[in-house]
């Protein structure tokens, strides 16, 4: 069994030598100009464990120093070298059009969260004194548009946040939920070199909006604008596929 | 990079800025993240739970949704006050019924709840 870490470009530079999963040392399996960073597995459970996790990080991590990288998905297993070759060879044309799209560039991660100034109850039950079918009926009207209108106030901060340090970035996108308060959750891909600015933006975000509670964390690999997902044919084998996100933005 | 050279992870290198009381965030993040029961608990004791909370959310979405497309029926003045009383008789009959399931699996709220991206959440 082997265990897939990435996708990446040059091949034929070395790869740092990482020590992957179960202590087993990484290795670049070459496809064509691209290559699979993988390590051989002796079992085809791996827990997601947080020492698993972060190990499959690292590896990611050594890789984006000097190379494009698609990361995979925790938990990508393969029977053989043979099988994961086949992926590369179904998906060559995704996979090299992904790599130029994220050469170049990490993925910062944003989360805000603040007060929702509409809030008044965050109960979503019925009122006590809604005895009857027509009372409790038309205080589900009322709740429904008591959540428009914190929907909408929320939905346009959230576009005020995102919208200032999106034009930093090549592709953006996020998601927010509006109750029980607004969390805005989004990610940004930007050019290694813009990493700073876009951390000056996120200080001035914060400056602005004293009362934001936020989180901007990163590099990453990115995670967020390549789109793994482990399917199955219809002989019953498993096949890895990675499809780009493209953005998201709202 | 979030490592330090003999390979130990800091997460601590991954951060570029925070401002505010991080631990609500904490919390949120755990609520967000881990409110779509992606899997079923497989564990003997823990399934027939996991199968109740997946159902359960299944039927609470259906009883969401109908319980909207009333209320639109009802803002768009199409619906008779008649109506109203039998719609929010059937809608509490329901929810009554739903309370009491959640009970039996010792399920709260918030295990229902699903983020239904564009559309908002479940609850």
């Amino acid at each position: 069994m082997i265990y897939l870490y990435a996708v990446i470009d040059r091949p034929s530079a070395p790869i740092p030598a990482t020590i992957g999963l179960c202590g087993a040392a990484t290795d670049a399996l070459q496809y064509r100009d691209i290559a699979a960073v993988i390590s051989p597995l002796t079992t085809t459970q791996i827990q997601a464990t947080e020492d698993n996790l972060w190990r499959h990080e690292m590896v990611l991590e050594e890789l984006m120093t000097d190379r494009s990288v698609l990361p995979v998905q925790f938990g990508a297993v393969f029977t053989d070298e043979l099988s994961a070759l086949a992926v590369m060879d179904e998906r060559y044309a995704d996979f090299a059009a992904n790599l130029n799209r994220v050469r170049g560039r990490v993925e910062l991660g944003l989360r805000a969260l603040w007060d929702d100034p509409l809030a008044s109850s965050p109960d979503s039950q019925p009122s006590d004194d809604a005895v009857d079918g027509r009372a409790y009926m038309l205080d589900r009207v009322r709740k429904q548009r008591d959540l428009q209108a914190r929907r909408q106030e929320a939905e346009a901060f959230a576009e005020t946040i995102h919208g200032s340090i999106a034009r930093l970035a090549d592709e953006s996108g996020y998601r927010l939920q509006v109750s029980p308060s607004p969390y805005l959750n989004g990610a940004y891909l930007v050019k290694r070199e813009a990493v700073a600015t876009f951390r000056q933006e996120v200080e001035t975000l914060a400056s602005t909006y004293p009362k934001l509670c936020l989180l901007c964390t990163g590099p990453w690999p990115p995670f967020s604008f390549v789109n793994g997902k482990q399917t199955e044919d219809t002989e019953g084998n498993e096949k890895w596929r990675l499809q780009p996100t493209g953005s998201t933005s709202r | 990079m979030a490592f330090a050279t003999d390979g130990q992870y800091e997460p601590m290198r991954k951060l570029v800025f925070q401002q505010g009381d991080l631990d609500d965030l904490a919390v949120r993040m755990e609520g967000v993240e881990g409110a779509l029961p992606r899997r079923i608990n497989a564990d003997p004791e823990g399934v027939e739970q996991g199968l109740a909370k997946l159902v359960l959310t299944l039927i609470e979405l259906l009883r969401e949704l109908l319980e909207r497309q009333a209320i639109k029926r009802i803002e768009s003045g199409a619906v008779s006050d008649e109506e109203i009383e039998r719609l929010g008789t059937t809608f509490q009959k329901l929810q009554a019924r739903m309370q009491e399931l959640k009970r039996i699996f010792s399920l709260k709220d918030e295990d229902l709840n699903l983020d239904l991206g564009p559309l908002g959440d479940l609850l």
